[in-house]
């Protein structure tokens, strides 16, 4: 056969056909091939400039980890860790536009993404759209991480909490806290996140239990003495938070504020005569004490207001008024102090309290034995209710 | 629908393997028109591959050369451009001369000048040399090349089938679409490039053809590169009215943009080209050192095609001052690399500084009203479509562009409304397209879409004139024609012919056929049975031509009925009707 005729059987239609149908699959296995081996090249490309990106984050150089990231997504545009690694940067630095613009995206992509929807939350946060803000922090703790999952889920719900505090949204603050604290493993350093947000929150029983618990998990917690020392007197309990604010100091809690608590509970158990297991000379010692401090509150408030304690004329002052019962009362109890009966005892301790309320009122919070004779005043009025 | 006959399939030249005449089911089963279209795939298919391995040298040869992370101050920013451009000069001055230039053009000139020749040299020296350009950070795209490689393949492979001269001429467009459709991962698109911009015009003979290969094309890049959209952009809510204005003012300042790029590129190119042949290893080295230059400074961005930068342009990752910053720059890289004849395409750059245009007037207008609803990433592919179609001046592609790259049909109203804005506006400004304007500087004329919407076309209803009254019957007798063209001044009647058609008799001829005794004969009967060709008044006068030569008058009919004659036309009136346009165009 010669090469003319060779020729025009490889020019032939069909034979064409066939000629290119296994050029085309020739070509298709090489270029796989080619494509397979540059994809692996730009995935470990990738990978080397993301895991750079992240120790440029670690070491809070922001800028150059967000260029890692880009770059590592450049090389590999759909990895979602990728993407997350740079909207988490790009937050960290303060440039929330560029951030949301790839947490949409992602959050398009995996709606359930408990990181992606806390990141969103915390655009929202800074973009103070509460509602949002409340809406993504919820998709995150019930949506799905990729690891520790409960963990990632309390501190999520503890950063809600927070968030809702400092909008002053204490009531659903205190029911986040509720839920959080219904499943929190015996970890005194979780117990005491809690147990402070409850503190924060104003709901001193719970994060009274809480910091008890600390204190179960963890006897020298001087942090877990000192919140429970706090929620305690806060609710009244003087002795219960003598008993932890004494520890908390002993194991070198620093509290300038918890230390004047502590003083100031001190003073409600020395002062209150309404304790049970008092003397009636007690009683009666603790009362006349209280009525003298109140007088000389109300002198001392009286006279910052450069009000005349004699004049008749003058504009309805009701501390003034309590001043003149006041003295009336010190009269009478100077004239019978030894025979003085219950009677005259009880409206002397209730003009003191009046006082120290209206002086409150007029001239501010006051300290020591008049904080005092203010929190004793508050337990009785919450124990009458 | 007008029942000329219509050409037969242009017959194959000698050569052709498809020109004898069909001798076996085998032969009819592969007629050149149906192995034409199975060629097409083919052609598809191997172009998209050139593209998927063109995209990875790209990409290969830039980390390589700038780096895996291109940041500013980077020495190698400023030495990689300037040493790439010295080896692509010397490539393309000594082993790949025909690179040099757009390849929309060169493949155009294939069609119209070279009879669809376009060397496997070419598509060689364009996959290496703009591989390396871009690569290297010369401000070009991937597309023209991707274009040409198509081109250059599809034009071997016809030549190697021995395909006849009129198929070979249509093989460049269908490569070159499917090269586009590959790069841009843009099907429609490429085949409305090719067809606005390298056929420069709509022919259905070939439209299946650059469909197959484009799609084809597609297939294999998204087999190998996934489907994904070049950009990812939310979809647009709903836009009120009164928000098109701010896309109208987007129109205009980006056809401002482009008259500036396209006056820039038309001003430096002729300059460069007439330096002596010596300057010619460094011009491009010299571009090289500018855009190195603009990269080390600050701006690495304007480097290479720049599509990673125009996806974090639309999600809101730069200031409008930067974006601003980055057009501007891109304009000036981008020209510089083009006019010193280094190899790449102008899609890209084109896009990128529409983005980046796009998103600064977003975000300004954003600034002062609010209450807008379009995002960055909207302003930012509309303001690429304004670019494509005020610079490439191509505006049906520029639409259906935007919308294929983004994946989002729900920007059309604004793109359009844009689109057509900063189109009419560069029209105005810079009368010739950049394409146009390039072929002249290279000392060619081919034909362009844009011109040929420009002209006016002569049409049948231009030359037509009165019929000849009366109109006859085929049903009368030859006495009573005889008797109602008594008097008249004509020498030709038409005939009516029932159901349809038209034939015409002489008076002569009807005396005569009365003088021979068929007075009371029917003239359908009496005359000889030919049919008159008929026109309608909207088709082209050219095609008038065709028959007027055999016929002293053709019927020219209503559309809607066929026996209603609406004039006549004749060789005087055509030709006289050239004569009168032409001294007007002269005048």
């Amino acid at each position: 056969m010669d090469f003319k005729k060779l020729d025009a059987i490889a020019h032939q239609p069909p034979v064409v056909l066939v000629a290119l149908l296994l050029i085309a699959i020739v070509g298709f296995a090489a270029v796989h091939r080619l494509v397979n081996r540059f994809e692996s090249r730009q995935g470990v490309l990738a990978a080397q400039i993301f895991y750079r990106g992240l120790s440029e984050q670690k070491n809070k150089n922001f800028e150059m980890a967000i260029a890692d990231f880009r770059a590592a997504l450049s090389y590999s545009p759909d990895n979602y860790t990728y993407e997350l690694s740079l909207a988490k940067a790009l937050i960290a630095s303060q440039r929330f536009s560029e951030a949301d613009s790839y947490l949409t995206r992602l959050a398009e992509r995996a709606p359930q993404d408990g990181d992606v929807n806390l990141q969103l939350a915390r655009l929202a946060v800074h973009n103070s759209k509460y509602d949002d803000a409340v809406r993504y922090y919820h998709r995150a703790i019930y949506g799905l991480w990729s690891n520790d999952s409960d963990g990632n889920r309390r501190r999520t719900r503890l950063e809600l909490v927070d968030f809702l505090l400092q909008h002053d949204q204490r009531m659903e603050a205190q029911a986040e806290l509720i839920a959080s604290a219904a499943s929190l493993p015996p970890d005194p350093q979780l117990h005491l996140a809690v147990a402070d947000r409850f503190l924060r929150a104003q709901d001193y029983q719970d994060a009274l239990d809480q910091y008890r618990q600390v204190v179960q998990l963890d006897r020298d917690n001087p942090l877990a003495h000192l919140g429970a020392g706090k929620a305690a007197f806060e609710l009244g309990q003087y002795r219960t938070a003598e008993h932890y604010l004494q520890k908390a100091f002993e194991k070198s809690a620093q509290d300038e504020n918890a230390r004047s608590m502590l003083e100031t509970a001190k003073l409600v158990l020395a002062s209150d005569p309404a304790r049970p297991n008092l003397t009636a000379v007690e009683r009666r010692r603790r009362i006349a004490a209280a009525f003298q401090q109140a007088g000389e509150r109300a002198s001392q408030c009286l006279q910052s207001q450069s009000v005349d304690l004699t004049a008749t004329a003058t504009p309805a002052n009701p501390l003034r008024d309590l001043r003149t019962r006041w003295v009336e009362l010190e009269r009478g109890m100077r004239r019978d102090a030894m025979r003085a009966n219950d009677n005259t005892l009880d409206d002397a301790m209730g003009n003191a309290i009046d006082i120290e309320q209206v002086a409150q009122q007029q001239c501010g919070r006051p300290q020591g034995l008049d904080l005092a004779l203010l929190l004793i005043a508050r337990n009785r009025e919450g124990a009458e209710r | 629908m007008s029942t000329i006959p219509t050409p037969a399939a242009p017959v194959a030249v000698k050569s052709s393997r498809f020109g004898k005449a069909p001798q076996s089911l085998l032969h009819l089963a592969f007629r050149e028109e149906r192995f034409f279209l199975v060629l097409s795939i083919f052609i598809g298919l191997f172009s998209g591959l050139a593209v998927v391995c063109f995209r990875i040298a790209i990409d290969w040869s830039r980390i390589v050369l700038l780096g895996p992370v291109p940041q500013p101050h980077q020495l190698r920013l400023l030495l990689a451009p300037v040493l790439v451009s010295l080896v692509v000069a010397v490539l393309v001055l000594h082993v790949f001369p025909a690179v040099r230039g757009s390849g929309v053009n060169q493949t155009k000139a294939a069609l119209y000048i070279y009879n669809g020749y376009i060397p496997f040299r070419t598509a060689v020296g364009k996959f290496i040399t703009a591989a390396l350009a871009i690569g290297g950070g010369h401000s070009l795209g991937p597309e023209d090349p991707s274009l040409q490689i198509g081109a250059s393949l599809a034009s071997a492979l016809g030549r190697y089938l021995h395909l006849s001269r009129e198929r070979l001429r249509l093989l460049a467009p269908v490569g070159a679409a499917a090269g586009l459709a590959a790069a841009f991962n843009a099907p429609i698109s490429a085949v409305l490039f090719v067809i606005e911009e390298v056929i420069g015009r709509w022919s259905a003979g070939i439209l299946g053809s650059v469909v197959l290969s484009a799609i084809s094309s597609v297939v294999v890049v998204r087999f190998f590169l996934g489907s994904e959209p070049i950009f990812r952009i939310p979809a647009v809510g709903l836009i009120r009215p009164q928000e098109l204005l701010a896309y109208a003012a987007l129109g205009v300042i980006g056809a401002f943009a482009a008259i500036i790029f396209a006056k820039g590129i038309g001003f430096f190119r002729p300059r460069l080209k007439a330096l002596p042949r010596w300057t010619q290893y460094f011009q491009p080295a010299i571009a090289g050192l500018l855009v190195g230059l603009i990269g080390y400074l600050g701006a690495p961005q304007v480097m290479g095609a720049g599509y990673g930068f125009m996806d974090q342009a639309m999600h809101n990752q730069f200031t409008w001052k930067m974006l601003a910053i980055l057009a501007v720059l891109k304009i000036v890289a981008t020209t510089a690399s083009f006019v010193s004849g280094t190899p790449g395409g102008m899609f890209a750059p084109t896009l990128f500084v529409g983005a980046m245009l796009g998103g600064a007037v977003g975000v300004v207008e954003h600034i002062f009203f609010p209450t807008l609803t379009g995002s960055i990433a909207t302003y930012s592919l509309v303001g690429m479509g304004v670019l494509f179609a005020a610079f490439l001046r191509a505006p049906m592609t520029s639409v259906f562009m935007v919308l294929e790259v983004s994946g989002n049909y729900s920007i059309i109203i604004p793109v359009i409304v844009a689109n057509t804005i900063a189109y009419v506006i560069s029209r105005s400004f810079q009368p010739t397209p950049i394409f146009d304007l390039l072929t002249r500087q290279d000392g060619l004329d081919l034909p362009s879409l844009e011109e040929q919407r420009e002209e006016s076309v002569l049409r049948v209803e231009d030359a037509m004139q009165v019929a000849p009254i009366p109109i006859l019957e085929d049903n009368e007798t030859v006495a009573d024609a005889n008797q109602r063209v008594h008097g008249s001044q004509a020498d030709l009647y038409l005939v009516r012919l029932h159901p349809t058609g038209w034939s015409s008799v002489t008076q002569e001829l009807l005396h005569r056929l009365a003088s021979e005794g068929k007075g009371e004969m029917s003239l359908g009967t009496a005359l000889p049975t030919g049919r008159l060709p008929y026109l309608h008044p909207d088709l082209p006068l050219e095609m008038a031509l065709r028959y007027v030569y055999q016929e002293p008058i053709v019927p020219v009919v209503n559309r809607a009925d066929f026996g209603k004659i609406e004039g006549v036309i004749s060789r005087d009136a055509v030709l006289s009707k050239y004569t009168v346009v032409s001294r007007e165009g002269h005048a």
